[in-house]
C-alpha cells in the first residue's frame, strides 16, 4: 500500500499533462477525427516525459534543486526570464481553462451554468493549497483522477475487433477529408501536451516538498515510470473510445459533454457518473498543479523561499503569486472565453518554449559536480538528446503549422 | 575571470571557482537548506591589481543591470517602485558568511537576519498574515 501511495505525485503530475481539460477534449477530438492514426504520437510524447521527469526528479533528489532554479542558473538571467514569461503564460492559460473545466464537470452534474461555479471552484482550489497537506492533496486528487479508468472499461465493453485496431495503430494513415498539415498540427498538440513544461516544474518541486533525498531514487523512478504511463493510458482510452464510437458516427468534439458520451453509451448512467467524477478530479488536480507551478517558477527564478509545506507567512511572496494567479485566471475565464480554445492555443506556445526548459535539465543531470555518481547514464543521455532534437523541431514547426491550418480547423 | 572563494585551498589550481559558472544565478540557502535568494550579482573589490569577490548582491537592483537593455530598465523601474526606502544600494551577503559552494551557495549557521527580504517582509505584513491560517503549516 505504501508503495502504491508513493506514486501519487507522479500520477497527479501526469493527470495535469494527459487528462486536463484541454487534453480531455483534444484526445477525444483526435480520436473522433483521426481514429487511431495518432496513437503513435501519444506514445512518443509519453516516453519523452518519462525520460525528462525522471531526470528532473533525480536532480531534485540528489542536488536538491528544482527545475526552474536550473533554468536561470544554466541559461542566465535574460533567457531565463524569457522562459519564465513564456512558461508562465502557458501555465496561467492552462489554469484558467482548468478552473472552467472543473466548473463544466459540475455543470454536467448539476445543470447549473458553469460560469456560476467558477468563483466557488477558484476559492476551493486556493483553500486546498492554503490548508491541505501536500501528500493528502496528491493522494486525493491523484487517486480520484484514476476513476477515469472507466474509459478503459468502456473501450472493452465496446468490444472492438482488436486486430483491426492494431492495424490502424501500426499503419497510421491520414483519413480522407483531412489535410496532412492538420494531421501534423494535432500530432504536435498531442506531443506538446504530453510534455508541457509545468509537469516537470511541478514534479521536481513536489519532490522537494516531499523531501526526496538520494536514497529515494527508487521512488523517483517508480513515479516517473509508473505514474506517467498511467496518465498516458487514460488519455489513450479516451482517444480510443472516441475513435470507436464517435469516429464512425461522424460526431465532432468541441465540448466536454461529447468527451464523456462513449461512457454513457457503453456503460449507461453509472459509467457517465463515474466519468464525470473522474473529469472533476482530473481538472481539479490540474488546477492545483498549474496554480502551484506558477508560484514555483516565479519564486525559483528569483530565489525566494517557496513551498506549501511550510507556514504561508514564511513564503509570503510565493503565496501572493499563487493568489494573484488564481484571481487573474478566474477573471479571465469569467469573461466567457471558450476554455477549450484557450488550452489549444496555450499548447502551441508551450511547444515553442519547450527546449528552454528541457536543455538545462539535460545539462545539469550530466554534471558530476551536481550529481556525483547519479549523473546520467548512456541510456538517459541517448534518449534525452533524441528528445531534445524532437522538441527543437517541434518548437520550430509549431507556429507555422498553427497559422497554416488556422489552428487545426 | 577567476574569483577567490571563501576557502581558496578547497579547490585545486585549475579548478578554481568561476564567477559565471559557480556563483552567478546560483541559489543561496541557509545551513538548513531554506532558500534565501539568488546570487543576483557579485560585489568585486580591486586589490594589488587583482579582483576579489567580497559579497553576494541580492535583489532587483542588483539583477537589473545584468538583464541589460529595455528589460533591464523595466526591472530597475519596478524595483525602484517596490523599494522599501533602502536607498538604491542592493542588499549584500558578505562572502565571509558563505560556508560552501556546491549545487547551491550555503551560508554559515550563525548568519543572523540578512535584511535581504524587504519585499517579503512587506508582503507578509500587508497581505499574507492578514489571511487566517497564515501562521500554520499545512505540511
Amino acid at each position: 500500500m505504501k508503495r502504491l501511495l508513493a506514486v501519487t505525485l507522479g500520477i497527479l503530475t501526469a493527470i495535469g499533462g494527459f487528462v486536463d481539460i484541454g487534453d480531455l477534449v483534444a484526445s477525444s477530438l483526435v480520436g473522433a477525427r483521426f481514429g487511431f492514426a495518432l496513437v503513435w504520437m501519444l506514445a512518443v510524447g509519453l516516453v519523452g516525459i518519462c525520460v525528462y521527469a525522471e531526470m528532473a526528479g533525480r536532480v531534485a533528489a540528489v542536488a536538491g534543486r528544482p527545475t526552474f532554479d536550473l533554468v536561470r542558473e544554466r541559461l542566465g538571467p535574460r533567457i531565463g526570464l524569457a522562459n519564465l514569461a513564456a512558461s508562465l503564460l502557458v501555465t496561467l492559460l492552462t489554469l484558467a481553462a482548468e478552473l472552467a473545466g472543473v466548473a463544466l464537470a459540475v455543470e454536467l452534474l448539476s445543470s447549473v451554468p458553469y460560469l456560476l461555479w467558477v468563483p466557488a471552484v477558484t476559492l476551493l482550489v486556493w483553500l486546498v493549497i492554503w490548508r491541505v497537506r501536500f501528500e493528502t492533496m496528491e493522494r486525493i486528487f491523484g487517486l480520484l483522477g484514476l476513476v477515469l479508468i472507466v474509459f478503459v472499461v468502456a473501450v472493452f465493453r465496446l468490444d472492438p475487433s482488436w486486430g483491426d485496431v492494431l492495424h490502424q495503430v501500426t499503419h497510421p494513415a491520414v483519413p480522407q477529408g483531412e489535410g496532412v498539415p492538420t494531421y501534423l498540427y494535432y500530432a504536435i498538440a498531442l506531443f506538446a501536451s504530453a510534455m508541457t513544461p509545468y509537469e516537470v516544474f511541478f514534479f521536481s518541486s513536489g519532490g522537494i516538498e516531499e523531501k526526496w533525498k538520494p536514497k529515494d531514487l527508487a521512488t523517483v523512478r517508480v513515479n516517473a515510470f509508473l505514474g506517467f504511463p498511467l496518465g498516458g493510458l487514460l488519455a489513450l482510452s479516451i482517444m480510443a473510445a472516441a475513435a470507436l464510437l464517435l469516429h464512425p458516427a461522424g460526431v465532432s468534439v468541441d465540448h466536454l459533454s461529447q468527451v464523456v458520451l462513449p461512457t454513457s453509451v457503453a456503460l449507461g448512467k453509472f459509467g457517465l457518473g463515474l466519468a464525470l467524477i473522474g473529469v472533476f478530479a482530473a481538472t481539479f488536480g490540474a488546477s492545483l498543479e498549474t496554480a502551484l507551478s506558477s508560484g514555483y517558477t516565479v519564486a525559483q527564478y528569483f530565489g525566494w523561499r517557496w513551498g506549501k509545506t511550510a507556514a504561508p507567512r514564511t513564503a509570503s511572496r510565493f503565496h501572493l503569486v499563487v493568489i494573484v494567479a488564481l484571481l487573474a485566471c478566474s477573471a479571465l475565464i469569467l469573461t466567457g472565453l471558450d476554455p477549450v480554445k484557450v488550452t489549444e492555443y496555450s499548447l502551441v506556445f508551450a511547444a515553442v518554449a519547450l527546449p528552454l526548459t528541457y536543455l538545462p535539465i539535460l545539462v545539469v543531470a550530466n554534471d558530476p559536480e551536481y550529481m556525483g555518481e547519479h549523473a546520467n547514464g548512456r541510456l538517459a543521455n541517448t534518449l534525452g538528446t533524441v528528445y531534445l532534437v524532437i522538441v527543437l523541431v517541434i518548437s520550430v514547426a509549431a507556429l507555422p503549422l498553427m497559422l497554416a491550418t488556422k489552428a487545426g480547423q | 575571470m577567476t574569483v577567490h572563494g571563501p576557502d581558496p585551498d578547497e579547490r585545486a589550481p585549475g579548478r578554481a571557482y568561476s564567477a559565471r559558472f559557480h556563483w552567478l544565478d546560483r541559489q543561496v540557502v541557509a545551513d538548513d537548506g531554506t532558500p534565501i535568494s539568488k546570487v543576483d550579482d557579485l560585489e568585486l573589490d580591486g586589490r594589488d591589481g587583482r579582483l576579489y569577490a567580497t559579497a553576494v548582491l541580492v535583489g532587483p537592483d542588483a539583477l537589473a543591470p545584468r538583464l541589460r537593455g529595455r528589460l533591464g530598465r523595466l526591472v530597475a523601474a519596478v524595483a525602484r517602485r517596490l523599494a522599501a526606502a533602502e536607498g538604491g544600494r542592493p542588499p549584500r551577503i558578505d562572502l565571509a558568511d558563505v560556508a560552501a559552494v556546491g549545487a547551491a551557495v550555503t551560508l554559515r549557521p550563525s548568519t543572523g537576519d540578512l535584511r535581504v527580504h524587504a519585499l517579503e517582509d512587506w508582503t507578509r505584513a500587508n497581505v499574507i498574515e492578514r489571511i487566517p491560517g497564515a501562521r500554520h503549516a499545512s505540511g
